[in-house]
């Protein structure tokens, strides 16, 4: 079972809103590589791991992607605080605001809601060990696209 | 007490806390569930400690063991 720990595990302190940045990192809450598909993608191959280390290792990782899903999720409520209509407007936000206003809402930049079909779990090992590769390399695309983003 | 009927304490701790606490959090002024609650927090926390000196931690904020890393030690809790 689980216990929730009220604190962040990095903290963010966002001074300026921006509203356009928000839309992309949202990717990073309900994208295809996200962090609510990493959780649950390593929080459901557990199960069949045939290695305690595996499920250890699964367990512990399946949970600090809920802690970094947590982050995500500060970080877009606090870029999209305090605009006015037209900065939601001109900063692109206004698709996203008719449907949720500032609403943390587990969606792709694309705007496709999250969906367990971005992840796999075959109870195969060696396939899912391998999916898990896969899909923790895909962090590495992103980072070019937040350059410059550091302290907003 | 086997590991069993300890963990089945245990649950029922954890359980009857969890409760509490949901409802605390909508009647946060509510004295006679705080004081429920400190008792049941009091009874868990026992509970937990005996589990945990007898068969290994129940979170990783917990490991002891002098003879290495006992975290990812069998059973988990859908093995049984």
């Amino acid at each position: 079972m689980w216990i929730y720990d009220k604190k962040l595990q990095y903290p963010v302190n966002i001074k300026t809103p921006n509203a356009a940045l928000a839309k992309l990192i949202i990717s990073q809450f309900g994208g295809p590589d996200g962090e609510l598909g990493a959780s649950m993608r390593y929080l459901s191959q557990r199960y069949t791991m045939p290695y305690r280390d595996v499920i250890g290792i699964l367990t512990d990782v399946g949970t600090e992607e809920l802690a970094h899903m947590e982050i995500v999720c500060a970080i877009v409520y606090q870029l999209t605080r305090n605009l006015t209509p037209e900065q939601i407007k001109e900063q692109g936000f206004d698709a996203y605001f008719v449907d949720h206003t500032t609403g943390l809402y587990p969606v792709a930049a694309s705007g496709v809601p999250w969906n367990a079909y971005t992840f796999q779990s075959t109870g195969d090992a060696i396939a899912d060990i391998t999916e898990d590769l896969a899909a923790d390399a895909t962090t590495t695309k992103e980072q070019p696209l937040f350059r410059g983003a550091e302290n907003p | 007490m086997d590991r069993d009927t300890l963990l089945r304490r245990l649950m029922e701790a954890d359980f009857a806390l969890h409760e509490t606490v949901l409802y605390l959090d909508t009647h946060p002024k509510c004295k006679r569930a705080y004081e429920n609650y400190k008792q049941m927090q009091k009874a868990r926390e026992e509970l937990a400690e005996q589990y945990r000196k007898r068969f290994g931690p129940l979170t990783y904020y917990e490991v002891r063991s002098t003879d290495g890393w006992n975290w990812t030690d069998y059973p988990w809790p859908w093995q049984n």
